[in-house]
């Protein structure tokens, strides 16, 4: 995706904007500053996305403003869960500022969703400041979401199909995950659940109700009926994608620091790699509980953050640096899948203690499969 | 005749006095007896002159206006992010 140049971040399509509902209210409505021919005087106190804190657009669009402040997007409440976990209450600060410098840029507001390109990637009007209804798969959603679920979906990783729902249904990121997804507006907890209590705190991307879950569209998998015998016979011991998906990307050793030259932030990556790697379910829950799941290593390391301090991560060993993942390469047909014995006896595909490294053996001991399935018909 | 004449003022005078006396008894129905809406903030229609939209639809000013960004987040950065 090629960057904006200056001008056309900020040049609004006169007719196309004005012939919608937005293009009715005057600019200082939402953004403040003043009418003014003077630049400077016009963009005094001006709010270059008042839709940030959700306010603004709350005013007319309330059913999807009123649960959007808690929307993982919004809260970015993934990121703190397992910082802190990692970490103790005496670095919070430390932690609050490389937070501030290298994580909340990822902050997603309307804005960035539905009008602009998020500003991770430069920011800049998608069409003309014309607000879209659908966001655009490649200028918003993989504009973030690109380095992994992004070239997994798309098949631009060197000999990996794309996702079969991209390539034969054509489908676009909202069509699975639509808007009361990403608005945090689905009361389907709220029906049963008082959901003020911890447990129902949707904490991280796979803490509270799968959304979408496979089954919500493939809704006899597992069912009497369903043609599939391995559907029947696994049951919800396997995640989907442990017989699904295809080899994916993980990656080692993100630091992060300030640069010297400019001020500002940046990260590097020492290496990252494709692989395919079953282990255990690290958190069963009502909603996923899988024992075995599909698992890809994140970047982060003890010294990820110490640009900001020594041992900010007291507790690195307190989560796996192999994680739960869902890699958008679903198959029909994958090298796992082609046989049992595809799959059982085969060291090569699960995540034995072997594969890890052994200053993060500890950390994954929840993952690490201890023994792998055998072989059908061994003996 | 004179008896009649009086009665026919009087009556016309109470039919006078009780029109401008009257009052309409308020007739409570289902839209009213809801509490007035809490006023909000209401868009605002674009001036008839618009500074804003005349510079931000003007290719040539905003070229001419649009400083170089510095390098943003990221340009040292390498690796998968």
């Amino acid at each position: 995706m090629a960057p904006l140049e200056p001008w056309e971040k900020v040049f609004v399509a006169r007719q196309e904007f004005l012939a919608t509902a937005h293009g009715q209210m005057a600019c200082t409505y939402c953004h403040g500053g003043q009418q003014s021919p003077d630049m400077e005087t016009a963009h005094a106190g001006l709010v270059a996305d008042p839709s940030s804190k959700g306010e603004t657009c709350a005013t007319c669009h309330g059913d999807q403003s009123e649960h959007f402040e808690k929307s993982l997007h919004v809260s970015l409440a993934g990121y703190w869960d397992r910082l802190n976990a990692r970490s103790t209450p005496e670095n919070q600060p430390a932690l609050e500022k490389m937070f501030g410098n290298h994580c909340a840029s990822c902050h997603t507001s309307c804005g960035d969703c539905h009008i602009s390109q998020p500003g991770s990637v430069g920011g800049g009007f998608i069409s003309g400041h014309v607000v879209q209804k659908t966001p655009s798969m490649s200028r918003n959603c993989t504009a973030c979401h690109g380095s992994r679920v992004g070239n997994e979906y798309l098949g631009k990783n060197e000999d990996i199909p794309g996702d079969v729902h991209f390539r034969q249904g054509r489908m676009n990121c909202v069509s699975c995950h639509g808007g009361a997804e990403m608005h945090n507006s689905q009361a389907v907890c709220t029906q049963c659940h008082d959901t003020s209590q911890p447990a129902f705190q949707v904490t991280n991307r796979y803490s509270g109700v799968q959304s979408p879950a496979c089954e919500t569209c493939h809704e006899t998998v597992g069912k009497a009926g369903d043609p599939v015998t391995q559907h029947i016979l696994h049951g919800n011991k396997l995640a989907c994608q442990v017989c699904h998906s295809v080899s994916y990307m993980s990656c080692d050793g993100c630091h992060v620091a300030i640069s010297q030259k400019t001020g500002k932030p940046f990260f590097k990556t020492e290496r990252s790699y494709m692989g395919f790697f079953i282990g255990l379910n690290p958190q069963p829950n009502y909603h996923r509980p899988y024992q075995y799941v599909v698992l890809r290593h994140v970047p982060v390391a003890p010294t990820s953050y110490q640009y900001y301090g020594e041992n900010l991560l007291p507790n690195f060993d307190a989560l796996p640096t192999w994680t739960y993942a869902t890699p958008h390469n679903i198959q029909r047909k994958t090298p796992q899948n082609a046989s049992c014995n595809a799959c059982h006896g085969n060291e090569k595909i699960f995540l034995t203690a072997d594969k890890i490294k052994p200053d993060e053996l500890q950390a994954n001991q929840p993952v690490i499969v201890p023994e792998v399935p055998p072989a059908i018909g061994a003996p | 005749m004179v008896k009649l004449r009086v009665l026919i003022y009087f009556v016309l005078a109470a039919w006078f006095l009780a029109a401008c006396s009257a009052q309409q008894t308020p007739i409570v129905t289902e839209e009213s007896a809801v509490p007035p809406a809490t006023p909000t903030l209401l868009p605002q229609p674009s001036p008839v002159v618009d500074y804003c939209l005349d510079c931000h639809t003007d290719k040539d000013k905003l070229v001419a206006l649009a400083k170089e960004e510095d390098a943003g987040h990221g340009s040292e950065s390498e690796g998968v992010g």
